[in-house]
Formats: C-alpha cells, sequence, structure tokens
C-alpha cells in the first residue's frame, strides 16, 4: 500500500481524540500561518506605497491573527505526553522515519515574509516594534508546546546541525533568525553576525 | 496574491479560483461584525452568509493517486492538505471556514478552551475576513 491509501490507513489505524485534535489543529495552524503571511505582505505593500493607515489598520489584524495562532498552538498540541507519543508521534513517525514534532517546514514562508516585512519598515522603529511584539507571543507559544512534549527527543535544531533534514529553509528561518531567542535577532541576518 | 509553501486542507483547495463580489465581501464583513454566542454561531453565520453554491464544488472527495497533493512532502497526504500557489477569495474564505468550523467541533467536544480562547478565534475569523474584503 502506498500514497493516500497508506496515510488514509494510519489515520484509521490510529484514530484517537488526540490524533484529530492534532490534524485538526494542524490544518487550522497553516490557514492561520497563511493569514499571517497576507497580513505582513499587506503591511509590507501598504508602507512602500505610502499609506500610513493601512499599515496601521493591517497592524491590528495581524494582531488578532497572531493571537489566533497562539490558541491554535495550545489547541493542536492539547493532550498528554502519553497520548502525544502513543497516538501522534507512532502514526508520524510511520508517515515520515525523521518526525521529531519539530517539523518547521510549514511555517516557513510565513518566517520569510516576517523577516522580509521586517526589513522593509527599517526606519519605521514604532511599527517594527508592535509586530515583533505580536509575532514573539506566537512563536514562543509554539516553543512551549514543542518543549512540553518533545523534551529530551533530538531536536529540530540538532536535525539541522548534524545537516540531514531534507528541507532546510524553514529549519535554517527558525535556527538562525528566530528561535530560540528570536525576538532579540528578528532584524539580523546570518551574515550580519 | 502569491502565497507559497503555506498549505491549505485539500478539500478546499480545488475550490474555483473565485473572487469574491463587492456584494459578498460587505455581506460577508457585516455578518462576521455582528454578535455571536461562540466560534460556531460565528462560522456558521459566515458560512450562510457565502451562500451554499460556494460548497457546491468540485473538488471536495478525498485525495486520489493524481490530486494535486505535493508528493515531495509526505506529511501533505498525512494532513490531508496541499500547497497552492494562485489565491483566490474565495479559496481562501473557504479555507478559513474549514478549519474554525473543525476548531469549533473540537471546543464543542472538550471544555479546555476559555471562553476568552474561543472568543480571539471569533476575533481572528473577523480581521482575516476584513483582509478578503479590502477594508
Amino acid at each position: 500500500m502506498e500514497g493516500p491509501a497508506y496515510y488514509d490507513s494510519l489515520r484509521q489505524r490510529y484514530a484517537s481524540p488526540a490524533l484529530e485534535t492534532w490534524i485538526v489543529g494542524h490544518q487550522g495552524l497553516f490557514v492561520l500561518c497563511r493569514e499571517v503571511h497576507r497580513s505582513l505582505l499587506i503591511i509590507k505593500t501598504a508602507n512602500e506605497a505610502g499609506d500610513a493607515g493601512r499599515v496601521a489598520q493591517q497592524l491590528g489584524r495581524l494582531a488578532a491573527i497572531t493571537r489566533a495562532c497562539s490558541v491554535a498552538f495550545k489547541f493542536t498540541g492539547n493532550m498528554t505526553k502519553r497520548d502525544y507519543k502513543r497516538k501522534v508521534v507512532a502514526p508520524m513517525v510511520k508517515a515520515h522515519p525523521k518526525f521529531t514534532g519539530m517539523w518547521a517546514r510549514d511555517h516557513s514562508a510565513m518566517l520569510q515574509q516576517l523577516h522580509e516585512t521586517f526589513r522593509a519598515l527599517k526606519g519605521y522603529e514604532s511599527e517594527r516594534a508592535n509586530i515583533k511584539l505580536v509575532t514573539s507571543v506566537m512563536v514562543k507559544q509554539h516553543e512551549r508546546i514543542c518543549e512540553r512534549l518533545t523534551h529530551g527527543r533530538p531536536s529540530l535544531n540538532a536535525q539541522a546541525r548534524r545537516g540531514d533534514i531534507p528541507q532546510e529553509d524553514g529549519y535554517l528561518q527558525l535556527r538562525n533568525r528566530y528561535g530560540p531567542r528570536h525576538v532579540r535577532f528578528i532584524d539580523r541576518r546570518p551574515e550580519d553576525s | 496574491m502569491n502565497l507559497r509553501h503555506l498549505a491549505i486542507p485539500s478539500v478546499v483547495a480545488s475550490a474555483p479560483k473565485l473572487e469574491l463580489s463587492e456584494n459578498q465581501k460587505r455581506e460577508l464583513l457585516r455578518v462576521a461584525r455582528m454578535p455571536h454566542g461562540n466560534l460556531a454561531a460565528a462560522v456558521d453565520a459566515v458560512k450562510n452568509a457565502l451562500g451554499i453554491e460556494a460548497f457546491d464544488v468540485p473538488g471536495e472527495e478525498a485525495p486520489s493517486a493524481t490530486s494535486r497533493l505535493d508528493t515531495s512532502d509526505l506529511y501533505d497526504w498525512f494532513f490531508l492538505v496541499e500547497r497552492v500557489e494562485i489565491d483566490s477569495d474565495l479559496c481562501g474564505v473557504r479555507a478559513v471556514l474549514h478549519v474554525l468550523s473543525g476548531y469549533a467541533d473540537l471546543i464543542a467536544k472538550k471544555s479546555n478552551v476559555t471562553d476568552v480562547e474561543e472568543a480571539v478565534l471569533v476575533e481572528a475569523l473577523q480581521a482575516i475576513l476584513e483582509n478578503y474584503g479590502g477594508q
């Protein structure tokens, strides 16, 4: 068995409230991250057009969506460590043998846009501080969930350092620019350090 | 709007690449801004405002071996999501409604989501629709 049928069989074999929460939670996170990306892009283009009102308006919406992301992160990881190990890690490892619970690829586009928007706002310190504040809450919540569920397991960053991960951009975005102490380094590129 | 890599549920990814009319946008915003008792009520109200025809579109089937899922990322199949590069109002709004509807179902089964957290999700629905509404 291969392809979608295999993944369907995994979902059925490990069907549980924990796995349902994990999948539905992630689908929501992917879409909310997409909307964060959209807001950041609107802020960047509005700033380039000199539309300060639209930038201010969008900062409010960005705050609302990132708060929802924080809730979604909590929601997605809302299970016991035992359920996480038996009902989530087991099928996820079968879906991908390198699963660690700290997969970042799906957030990488949002993080790249965060970086681009932040650089585009150079000179607008109030707006930059605002973005830093609202996104730090979201990322910190993600870190907190990851730390709780994957404590002691091989970390995302350890894999990145070993160079044995297939898609590096998301991991490196997190490691080099945003995590775990991303807030202090959000406006620094690797070549700056 | 081109949003690379970010995934959306496969059941909505193949929705027609249609933009909402100005009337539809205004109506969605009006409904989203009304007070709602909970997330489920807010999502249902917006779905009703969008109209049943917006959900009666091809592509609701489960993914097949020939679907447009990104086979280079095995997790896409596991999570039942697709990566779309061409965005549209209808596709985006349906994705938001789909996932928040899923959240509302889970919230109904559990008591570990606070009222404030649920209100945050409703607020996000409003904020997202304001972006699609262009206001």
